[in-house]
């Protein structure tokens, strides 16, 4: 089996490698007359050679050292991350209030474990508290929705 | 010149009922700002402009330099508390202070910040008051090849920075020095690696990388921990620090203090930098090496009070020649020629209840910053009691509302929700950060500086090493590459004379 | 489901349709009903946030609801620009854009802009910023022809300072002089007004352009730099000794940076005329005059033809001076 180290490695050694073609698409010139492509493309091969001598690094000590595992709730790390992005997409579209009271539903819902009178009572708290305190307090315009606010 | 008449008067003009009141407000809110994730000095200057027109312009600048150096106080809280910087610049406080919160030993960590901060603060203030106007003019000799070999001292200083593998350290500052180039080309008006999005033009946003490698990662790695679990600690020890946590920071905070004026009065990166290299200097001077990482206190002691020097000796450019040293302080211009006041090193002259006034101010601002923070210690570590269940979706609201509002686009959350998960793979596999954020920082002034300084020396190398500054500057980095290896060098030496 | 809650749902439904395809006549009827927004593509405290707020105050009395600034800034304005452009047109999303945002499809060279001058329509002009030419002090020339007639002698000598990107149009107007008089000098680029100003007092170039007047006024009254031209139709009240390009024969041609207010293309024109109203009369009144006079910006108003033909003639200039640059 390939040792974790390895593999992340590797991966390394790619995107370098990718910085690199996309340097030279740029132009390198020369170190006197440096070209926009020249230092993108020493910094990937930095990284391609960096990334290299660690992989061979890792595979000579034949650890397992690291592995990209989800722990035992990495579940939850997927549905938070989902949540986010929901927020990110709905953010200008249904407005600042909505979102963020949808927002805190779902993460005390779903991932704190409360429950729902919990998770719609302080959801409303929360909003209520921020909305005052940003559209009020700080003056800042936030995003509203198609219903005013 | 004789100082001491001018600055007194300069003390009547601060201590006025009205002004000191200013000075109060400006303080507090920038401590408020420098504590909510995202929420910068630059923002909170950008909503008070509309605002100063109606102001007196002494007590407006005295408000608006109270929201910079006091936001360089509240950054540290949240980096010592949640392990998320509150500024880029208290991103290396992370690596100790939060350690040291973990330990039950946030209070310590928050309290030689704030000391550290306002002995590192009034010296900068001292600096500006008694040498400011030479000390300017010194730093306008730093042209483009000056730049360049300060970066390149930076970079090496850098390698330092990394912890436990130097190899994954320096793919990671790599990895920086990429993101960095992202962007439009100085020169030729090209578009690097933007992947046809507009917003990449000007290249990846700090802030909503910082928030998103800190803030969402810390989150998303506590998530899968157990969020009902986590708790970040019961036990608070004692709020101040002890005789030997001052031992221990005595000297870091003399260092990062020196460290910080001089970097500070430099137009640029100038307060990132600096901390970043006391965090770096500290843990290679430290005879215990091995404790950095774990909540050593010299880890927090330093970088805070170089901050706070770099942070407060920014005044010296802006005051005394009329020239911004970063973002804050070209804000801050901004609000003077909104005032009315042409930027200019006629300042002294034209506006010296203006330019004395708000120096006082400063000595006044930096008390009352440690008057309003010592006691807000023990609320902060309160913060540390509320169940992580119910302080993380706040934490994520923060970051997400802190990145939109820098220039209101949506495009900002994701990028910070698309670093968050590349913190996350990373952390996992053992990858460090730091070395990333600061080598971002650093990586377009190295690269502009380098293409500058080719293009005034008409391509020749020689530039770097035949001005003076530059070539000292040059010099110093060729000896810190060369310092760890002398031993090697001496092994080896031996092993040819037998 | 159970009645009450079928009730209320499908009242919920209704009253979000009738918002959602509300009527645009129904709205023209009351605009503006709710505050409406400047947007400004440049970042926040710069020149034209300044001039902009002092606008917004004095025209929210002709407006009679808030007129709010909101910066936007990213890529050169595009960000803001295709923001306008793609906003409902309704009137309540306003830009204010100079050459860059109104033309993108000239100016943005490299990449495809999201959008085009045909997708917004100008309403009014209110001002220009005038930028100048400093010059470091202490310099061998002291006018205008002078620093040619040196740069003439002395090929790759002068070092002088851009500000912005190429093809940008503060960049073509050095570039055209450059073609105008055959000279050649060393071309150094900075990040930003700031970093030029400050290279410009250590001494490290000995010339820029792109610079706005109130920017560096101080330093000339301290006789840290001179200003050798700006870029105005007349001289300044504020620096009646300082000559424009034109008087000294060396008039670049290129449009001086204007700032117009644009709405998306299909606005109603009751709206735009709406607007154009307010914005007149803001102009007039003494307080925005005084404001500009102060923060050093030329209040200077044009109607939408007006505008139209600046667009037309900034065109035909600049899209030249550009493809000459894509050339070398």
């Amino acid at each position: 089996m390939v040792p974790g180290g390895v593999a992340f490695a590797v991966v390394w050694s790619a995107i370098g490698l990718a910085v690199c073609a996309g340097a030279t698409t740029y132009g390198l010139g020369s170190l006197g007359q440096p070209q926009p492509g020249l230092f993108p493309f020493v910094v990937g091969a930095g990284i391609v050679l960096l990334a290299t001598s660690e992989a061979i690094a890792c595979w000579r000590a034949h650890a397992p050292s690291t592995r990209l595992r989800l722990g035992e709730h990495g579940s939850a790390v997927i549905v938070a991350l989902a949540i986010l992005c929901l927020y990110a997409l709905a953010f200008e579209r249904l407005g600042f209030a909505v979102c963020t009271l949808l927002l805190f539903v779902a993460l005390f819902r779903a991932l704190a474990g409360r429950g729902w009178r919990f998770s719609v009572a302080a959801g409303l708290l929360a909003t209520v508290v921020f909305y005052v305190a940003f559209e009020y307090g700080l003056k800042v315009n936030l995003p509203r929705g198609p219903w005013g606010f | 010149m004789d100082v001491l008449p001018y600055l007194l008067h300069g003390f009547e003009v601060a201590l006025r009922p009205d002004n000191l009141l200013y000075c109060f407000l400006g303080v507090l809110g920038g401590t408020l700002v420098g504590v909510l994730p995202g929420l910068g000095p630059q923002s909170a200057i950008v909503l008070l402009l509309p605002g100063i027109v109606y102001l007196d312009p002494v007590s407006a600048i005295i408000m608006l330099a109270g929201v910079y150096y006091g936001s360089m106080y509240g950054g540290s809280t949240t980096s010592i508390l949640v392990n998320i910087p509150g500024e880029a610049a208290s991103v290396v406080t992370c690596i100790d202070g939060h350690q040291m919160a973990l330990q039950g030993r946030a209070g310590p960590a928050l309290g030689i910040a704030a000391f550290g901060s306002f002995i590192a603060g009034t010296f900068g203030i001292a600096l500006l008051t008694v040498a400011g106007a030479p000390i300017a003019e010194f730093a306008l000799r730093f042209g483009p090849p000056e730049y360049f070999s300060l970066m390149c001292l930076a970079l090496i200083v850098l390698i330092h920075l990394t912890g436990t593998s130097l190899r994954r350290g320096l793919i990671s500052a790599c990895a920086g020095l990429f993101l960095g180039t992202i962007g439009m080309d100085l020169v030729t008006g090209q578009p690097r690696f933007t992947l046809s999005f507009t917003v990449l033009m000007d290249g990846v946003g700090l802030i909503p990388m910082i928030m998103g490698l800190y803030g969402v990662t810390e989150v998303l790695l506590n998530i899968e921990r157990g969020i009902q679990r986590t708790v970040v600690q019961h036990k608070i020890g004692s709020l101040l620090p002890s005789r030997q946590d001052w031992r221990e920071s005595a000297a870091p905070i003399a260092r990062g203090t020196l460290l910080g004026s001089v970097l500070g009065m430099l137009p640029g990166a100038g307060v990132v930098l600096a901390s970043f290299l006391s965090y770096a200097v500290e843990r290679k001077l430290s005879r215990h090496p091995e404790r950095f990482g774990k909540g050593a206190i010299a880890g927090v002691a330093g970088p805070e009070s170089a901050n706070n020097a770099a942070a407060q000796c920014g005044f010296i450019p802006l005051l005394t020649l009329g020239i911004p040293a970063n973002v804050a302080t070209t804000l801050l211009l901004a609000a003077l020629v909104l005032l009315g006041i042409q930027p200019s090193p006629m300042l002294v002259q034209s506006h010296p209840d203006l330019f004395w006034g708000t120096i006082a101010s400063m000595y006044v601002g930096n008390v009352m910053l440690l008057v309003l923070n010592l006691p807000l210690i023990g609320i902060w570590v309160q913060v540390l009691r509320v169940p992580y269940a119910l302080l993380f979706p706040v934490i994520l609201l923060f970051c997400m509302l802190g990145v939109y509002m820098i220039n209101r686009n949506v495009i900002e959350i994701w990028i910070m929700l698309g670093f968050g998960v590349i913190g996350y793979i990373m952390k996992k596999t053992a990858y460090e950060f730091a070395p990333l954020v600061l080598a971002m920082v650093i990586a377009p002034i190295f690269e502009n500086a380098f293409r500058q300084s080719l293009i005034l020396s008409l391509g020749s190398l020689s530039t770097f090493v035949t001005r003076p500054i530059s070539a000292t500057l040059l010099a110093c980095a060729a000896l810190l590459l060369l310092v760890p290896l002398v031993p090697q060098l001496r092994t080896v030496l031996g092993r040819l004379k037998e | 489901m159970n009645k009450p809650l079928k009730r209320l749902m499908t009242a919920i439904a209704l009253g979000w349709l009738s918002l959602v395809t509300a009527h645009p006549a129904l709205a023209q009827a009351t605009y503006p009903s709710k505050p409406v927004t400047l947007v400004n593509p440049l970042p926040a405290g710069g020149g034209v946030d300044i001039a902009l707020r002092g606008l917004a105050k004095e025209m929210q009395p002709f407006m009679g609801r808030p007129v709010l600034v909101e910066s936007r800034a990213g890529a050169g304005g595009t960000i803001a620009g295709q923001y306008v452009a793609q906003a409902s047109p309704d009137g309540y999303v306003m830009g204010v854009f100079q050459s860059t945002q109104a033309i993108p499809e000239i100016y943005t060279a490299f990449q495809k802009p999201p959008y085009t001058s045909a997708d917004i329509r100008p309403v009014v002009r209110y001002m220009t910023l005038v930028y100048a030419m400093p010059s470091r002090a202490g310099a061998e020339w002291k006018t205008l022809p002078e620093l040619i007639e040196y740069a003439k002698k002395n090929p790759n000598k002068v070092r002088w300072g851009h500000t912005i990107g190429r093809g940008h149009p503060l960049h073509l107007l050095s570039y055209s002089l450059f073609k105008k008089y055959g000279i050649k000098v060393i071309e150094v680029p900075f990040k930003g007004a700031a970093d030029a100003i400050t290279s410009l007092l250590g001494g490290h170039i000995d010339v820029a352009f792109g610079i706005s007047v109130t920017a560096i006024e101080g330093h000339v009254r301290a006789g840290k730099m001179s200003i050798l031209a700006i870029h105005n139709p007349t001289r300044l009240a504020s620096l009646p000794d300082v000559p424009t390009f034109a008087e000294q024969g060396a008039d670049p041609g290129v449009v001086p940076v204007y700032n117009t207010i644009f709405v998306p293309k299909a606005t109603p024109d009751a709206i735009v005329k709406r607007i154009h109203d307010a914005v007149k009369a803001a102009l007039e009144t003494p307080a925005l005059k005084e404001y500009a006079a102060k923060n050093g910006f030329e209040l200077y108003y044009g109607s939408e033809q007006d505008a139209l033909a600046e667009l037309t003639r900034d065109r035909e200039v600049s899209s030249k001076l550009v493809e000459a640059l894509l050339k070398e």
